[in-house]
């Protein structure tokens, strides 16, 4: 019962931030952006993030805003100032901070659901929302061995910073990296090979499907959450959200 | 500074352009799904491990001119090695892992990231490979191209995409991120290149053969292409009088992408050595 009121747990947060990723798109005006931003670093202080250590995570959104920023010159309006030599129009300015903030938010709000219930639980949640189990074993495995691989490779760096030669050129790089590549490729199918062995000597049946991964049956809780999400999504439409 | 650009966030595509790239991206997830069902019991770890090993192998960055880097994707590489529909499992696997954990791309976002990147960089870049392999190019060639194509490729998809959903204009996006796409793939291409001639060394029965169903799979996405860069410029954010060039950018630069394939194919012609047979 409580493993299945800790799976509920890990579900609304994924069903919430889902639900917050469809709203975000809802926000239109650059003070609503900042209502956003005020809302969501709330909830980050109230779930016990430091809020230096958020939003230090969140200036991984940073790069991805940077598309959006040609819209400043091209968004039709008199200019308000000059950058470059090029005029800058208000609604341009507005639309970029709206573009960068929605960016910002949507980031936000899947690091605070990575944060509260952390990468294994999320996954289970995808699970229950109804991902083909396939694809999610597929993901609990990623995620098992991806400390490994990644360790497999810093080896391998490390053994070619040390034994390879001090060539300048970008050939010789970039066939030095491909066989780096290849190799971690070699021992990743050697790995999922001692893998597949391993769970066939435990008993894996045809498929070799992970133990966990039969989704349980949906019971009262998720009907109820299934339905506010709904809900909330209809009188988000029925508001004439501008999606 | 990493480059992201084919990442599309969320937060940058309106719910109606997003809804499209599902569209497109899950029917081609079920196909390859049930088609990587040939190897069943070998499915799960296989995939797992290689979508681990697509995620290291992306911490893998190179310079790029400008003083910024490129990483590697190896969407491409994935995909030739392993097959379009094992490909397309394990490129989505990492896609869905970087959305939901660590930031990179949207969930909102990921049917189109899927279709850049899984499709047009995997599928059409091993078309690419499988094609240039069969007229007589070298396996490093055919890698190369695979990998610089398909990088190509899915940055022009990426900024027909960003233009639809009125986010980054076509006649900014355009030259911007094909000239610094255009550049890391040389870098992709380099890296696909160089794992599949060892690969072929040390293990060439892990060099699979061509499939006629992944080939026309790969050109029925080159067509899906083709047919976006056909559509009016008006879609793009673009005015009816513009010329031709702004007209049909799209059209182009996949024009300009393909006259550079027959050259390579033509130096390939000249410069390739007569295949020995036993």
């Amino acid at each position: 019962m409580a493993r299945r009121g800790a799976g509920l747990k890990s579900t609304a947060v994924l069903a919430c931030a889902i639900l917050g990723l469809l709203s975000i798109k809802g926000l239109r005006t650059p003070q609503e952006i900042v209502w956003g931003l005020s809302a969501v670093a709330a909830l980050s202080f109230l779930a016990g993030i430091p809020p230096l250590i958020f939003w230090r995570r969140s200036l991984l959104a940073l790069p991805f805003c940077l598309v959006a920023f040609p819209l400043l010159f091209t968004h039709p309006g008199p200019p308000v100032a000059e950058l470059f030599g090029w005029g800058i129009s208000a609604g341009g300015l507005s639309q970029v901070a709206v573009i960068g903030g929605q960016c910002l938010l949507c980031f936000q709000v899947m690091q605070l659901a990575v944060c509260l219930k952390g990468p294994y639980e999320l996954v289970e949640a995808v699970a229950r929302l109804g991902c083909p189990s396939r694809l999610v074993d597929v993901l609990r495995l990623c995620l098992r061995y991806l400390g490994l691989v990644m360790e497999e490779l810093g080896r391998l760096r490390r053994a070619r910073q040390s034994r390879a030669r001090k060539e300048p050129g970008l050939l010789f790089r970039a066939r030095v990296t491909g066989n780096l590549v290849a190799t971690l490729f070699l021992r990743s199918l050697e790995r999922a090979e001692r893998v597949e062995l391993a769970m066939k000597s435990r008993g894996a049946q045809r498929g070799l499907r992970l133990s966990s991964s039969s989704p349980s049956p949906w019971g009262v809780a998720e009907f109820v959450l299934l339905g506010l999400t709904l809900t909330g999504l209809v009188g988000a439409w029925w508001n004439d959200w501008p999606w | 500074m990493i480059l992201l650009a084919l990442h599309i966030p969320d937060g940058f595509i309106s719910l109606p352009v997003a809804l499209a790239g599902w569209l497109l991206a899950l029917p081609a997830m079920a196909v390859a799904l049930i088609r990587s069902r040939d190897v069943e019991d070998r499915f799960i770890p296989l995939s797992g491990l290689l979508a681990a090993f697509v995620f290291a192998a992306q911490t893998l960055q190179f310079p790029v001119p400008g003083g910024t880097s490129g990483h590697l994707v190896g969407a491409a590489l994935v995909t030739i090695l392993l097959g379009p529909a094992m490909g397309m499992v394990v490129i989505c696997s990492v896609l869905f892992l970087e959305a939901l954990v660590f930031g990179t791309g949207g969930l909102l976002a990921l049917g189109w990231n899927s279709v850049n990147m899984a499709l047009v960089m995997g599928l059409l870049g091993s078309t690419v490979y499988h094609g240039l392999h069969r007229r007589g190019a070298s396996l490093t060639l055919a890698a190369f191209s695979a990998g610089w194509l398909g990088t190509a490729f899915g940055s022009l998809v990426t900024c027909l995409e960003l233009a639809v959903a009125g986010t980054s204009p076509l006649l900014f996006s355009l030259p911007a991120m094909m000239t610094t796409q255009s550049l890391v793939g040389v870098g992709e291409g380099l890296v696909t290149a160089g794992a599949v001639s060892y690969l072929a060394r040390t293990r060439p029965d892990l060099i699979p053969k061509e499939s006629s169903r992944a080939t026309a799979a790969g050109y029925f996405v080159a067509l899906l292409i083709l047919l976006g860069a056909l559509l009016p410029p008006e879609v793009y954010g673009l005015s009816a009088e513009q010329t031709l060039v702004r007209r049909y950018p799209g059209l182009v630069v996949a024009g300009g992408l393909g006259l550079v394939w027959v050259g390579l194919g033509l130096a390939l012609k000249l410069f390739s050595r007569p295949e020995v047979k036993p």
